[in-house]
């Protein structure tokens, strides 16, 4: 399994950016997490995941990314 | 405690560049900034004419709007790759050691700091103000212009946000009652666009948030005089009653280096 690390220097918990989708512009506050995709393993995630599946990535795959996440965002809220 | 004591060095001796001799003496353990005055030596580039009047008095440039009856993104500073926000420009220069003013052109190795203080304009409407270093003043193609610096928002009422700003993209610490000051510093180097880094401060100088918002692109060429930008616009899609304010008060330093 593909791992990612997060870099916890980088994580602003309460922040004001600009995000966009499908080249649509918005305003959201929120928290910001910087996951890293370790270069060595930027194939092996890459290979993971199929755009055109509604079931890609694997639970079990998506879930790395989804738990460190939240992990990270459980330590900066103290939840 | 108070705001720190605003000046203008006479000289950056002491700077580099071949190892000038001092000659009046910028005291870089004390650098001041620069005061934005709009109505002295600052050109006015606004497309769609919403800029009425510019007065500016004790520091604070006040700016009175036209009527923009339909909003858009267009005149804000984020969120939209158009930008139709009126901007005030002129060129970005360093005083060299005979206090001779020197155009920072893409190329430089430079940093820019700027800062932004909150004042309460009259008669509001939601704002976004920007200030920092310039591409090209007068595009309305965010990409073109590409501004690095600062950013003050605010909307019709409520507190106040600042931070950075890249292009379209700023980085902004939440809405704070107490937020007086946003202190921003910008690198580049090699026609690249460094990130903007801010620290706000409450009106003792007390820290409130930090963050930055990385300038992730180079500039179209090393060799165009950039410029020094102070933009006014909505806050995202906001409208604007013919006689609303804006209050801009902001000082700016660049410094340009030689690079080992």
């Amino acid at each position: 399994m593909p791992s990612v690390a997060i870099d916890r220097a980088a994580t602003q918990i309460d922040v004001v950016v600009g995000a966009f989708e499908d080249d649509t512009a918005q305003e959201v506050q929120g928290t910001t997490i910087t996951v890293v995709v370790p270069l060595a393993e930027r194939d092996a995630w890459l290979a993971a995941y199929d755009p055109e599946s509604t079931t890609s990535p694997a639970a079990a795959t998506g879930r790395i990314i989804a738990r460190a996440v939240l992990d990270e965002l459980r330590r900066v809220t103290g939840a | 405690m108070a705001a720190s004591p605003i000046f203008y060095p006479k000289s950056p001796a002491g700077m580099g560049g071949g190892g000038a001799a001092p000659a009046g003496g910028a005291d870089l353990s004390a650098l001041g900034f620069v005061p934005v005055d709009l109505t002295d030596g600052w050109t006015l580039y606004d497309p769609d004419n919403l800029v009425d009047t510019v007065t500016h008095s004790g520091g604070v440039n006040t700016v009175t709007m036209n009527g923009l009856a339909v909003g858009s993104n267009d005149y804000a500073w984020a969120y939209s790759a158009t930008i139709r926000a009126p901007r005030w420009y002129k060129a970005l220069t360093a005083p060299n050691a005979s206090d001779q003013e020197q155009q920072i052109v893409s190329g430089d190795a430079f940093t820019l700091s700027t800062v932004m203080q909150f004042q309460e304009p009259v008669d509001r409407f939601a704002t976004q103000a920007v200030i920092g270093s310039a591409f090209n003043p007068t595009s309305t193609a965010s990409a073109d212009i590409d501004l690095i610096g600062g950013m003050l928002q605010y909307p019709t009422s409520g507190n106040p946000l600042a931070g950075a700003f890249w292009q379209q993209t700023p980085s902004l610490a939440g809405a704070n009652a107490n937020l007086d000051r946003s202190f921003v510093v910008h690198n580049a180097a090699a026609g690249r666009m460094g990130t903007a880094a801010y620290i706000n401060v409450d009106n003792t100088g007390g820290f409130l948030a930090s963050g930055q918002r990385a300038g992730n692109a180079s500039y179209n060429d090393t060799t165009t005089n950039l410029s020094i930008v102070v933009g006014l616009g909505t806050a995202s899609t906001a409208t604007i009653t013919a006689g609303e304010d804006a209050k801009i008060k902001a000082f700016y330093r660049a410094v340009r280096y030689t690079l080992p």
